[in-house]
């Protein structure tokens, strides 16, 4: 193995690039201890429309967000939209996959990050959103999203008790410094936690 | 320790072929890979194999599903842990996985890898996707997880691809 400078060791022969050591030159392979890092929390008021983190800072390598709550609007759920950087353009495709099928956006004004239960759901039921933005301050490539999303909206059948699972892209290469959630109808009920984490 | 830590990551130049991470120490409880970029070949999309530990045998089984259907592969050399977008793709199109490795130091049970890939071939029809895929591999092997080598299934790494290797305690 050879040492080149910094903290970067050369890989095997027959392969290119290096692997990055945490902890500088001469390190052992010593994990780089809290690389998740709490960046902000939101705690929604009653009738609160939207959730955003602003001035994010590029510090980290990608963004991973936690967002539990409920939503108040006639209806047993409502989607909740992201939007990134405040473009409104039509600059986002997504992809919201549960046991029923997939519902596809293409070229949307904000991308789909999963659901919320809204007010004809069962009293004090809510869902939450957990969601990587991996490279978010890269500016090679445009930017992904990946979440996981637990749904229920009922406890008697046919109401969904399951999963879903959200895919969206955004068309842009730019860094993210903003993120903004808001429900595709109603707003957000009091007590609706968003927390964002930023991983070294 | 820290609950979550960083244990190594990889940012790709020179078109390299393929991401190792290697004497990744056994004081984790499980491990997480994050992963976003492109590969240079041509095609939509590429999937990105996976081999532990150097295992260049017929160890490994993956199940890969999306919405249209599900691709199994028994008795591999390698897993199928994600899909990156890949040269025929419009300018800039990325795609990403997040991968979690359960237990990789131990030594009881095979080795499983649970996977999610957000995914887009196209942005125009129904007949291309945009959506989610979702993967399960696994190597036939109880050996503790000492290595982790990435490679696109053709093609090499786009420079700016980045992995990123995580242990959770």
């Amino acid at each position: 193995m050879i040492w080149t400078p910094r903290n970067q060791i050369a890989l095997p022969r027959g392969q290119r690039g290096f692997f990055t050591m945490p902890g500088g030159m001469g390190a052992s392979v010593a994990p780089d201890a809290g690389a998740l890092v709490k960046i902000d929390e939101i705690v929604t008021s009653a009738g609160q429309a939207s959730v955003a983190f602003s001035a994010i800072p590029s510090t980290y390598r990608h963004l991973y967000l936690v967002f539990s709550g409920r939503a108040v609007n006639a209806s047993a759920a409502v989607q909740i939209k992201l939007r990134v950087n405040s473009d409104s353009g039509s600059n986002y495709d997504s992809a919201r996959t549960n046991r029923w099928g997939s519902a596809i956006v293409r070229a949307g004004s904000a991308a789909t990050l999963g659901e919320f239960a809204a007010s004809t759901a069962p009293a004090d039921i809510s869902m939450s959103i957990c969601a990587w933005f991996p490279d978010y301050a890269g500016t090679a490539f445009q930017k992904t999203f990946i979440s996981e999303n637990a749904d229920k909206t009922a406890v008697t059948d046919p109401g969904i008790v399951g999963s879903q699972r959200c895919a969206g892209f955004w068309r842009s290469t730019s860094a993210i410094n903003q993120i903004e959630l808001f429900c595709d109808f109603g707003t957000f009920a009091g007590s609706s936690v968003a927390t964002l984490y930023g991983a070294k | 320790m820290s609950a979550f830590a960083k244990l190594g990551e990889v940012v790709t130049t020179g078109s390299q072929s393929t991401i190792s991470f290697t004497s990744i120490p056994a004081t984790f409880r499980s491990l997480q890979l994050v992963v976003t970029g492109r590969s240079t070949t041509a095609a939509a999309v590429i999937d990105v194999a996976l081999q532990f530990n150097g295992d260049v045998g017929a160890n490994y089984d993956t199940a890969q599903t999306n919405r249209f259907a599900t691709n199994v592969n028994r008795g591999s050399t390698s897993l199928k842990v994600g899909v990156i977008a890949a040269a025929s793709q419009a300018a800039g199109v990325a795609c990403s996985f997040v991968s979690y490795i359960p237990d990789y130091r131990g030594t009881a049970f095979q080795k499983t890898v649970s996977s999610m890939s957000a995914l887009k071939v196209g942005v125009s029809s129904d007949n291309e996707i945009t959506g989610y895929y979702a993967i399960g591999g696994f190597w036939r092997s109880t050996a503790a997880i000492s290595s982790i080598l990435l490679a696109p299934a053709a093609g090499n790494f786009v420079d700016g691809t980045v992995a990123s290797l995580y242990g959770i305690e």
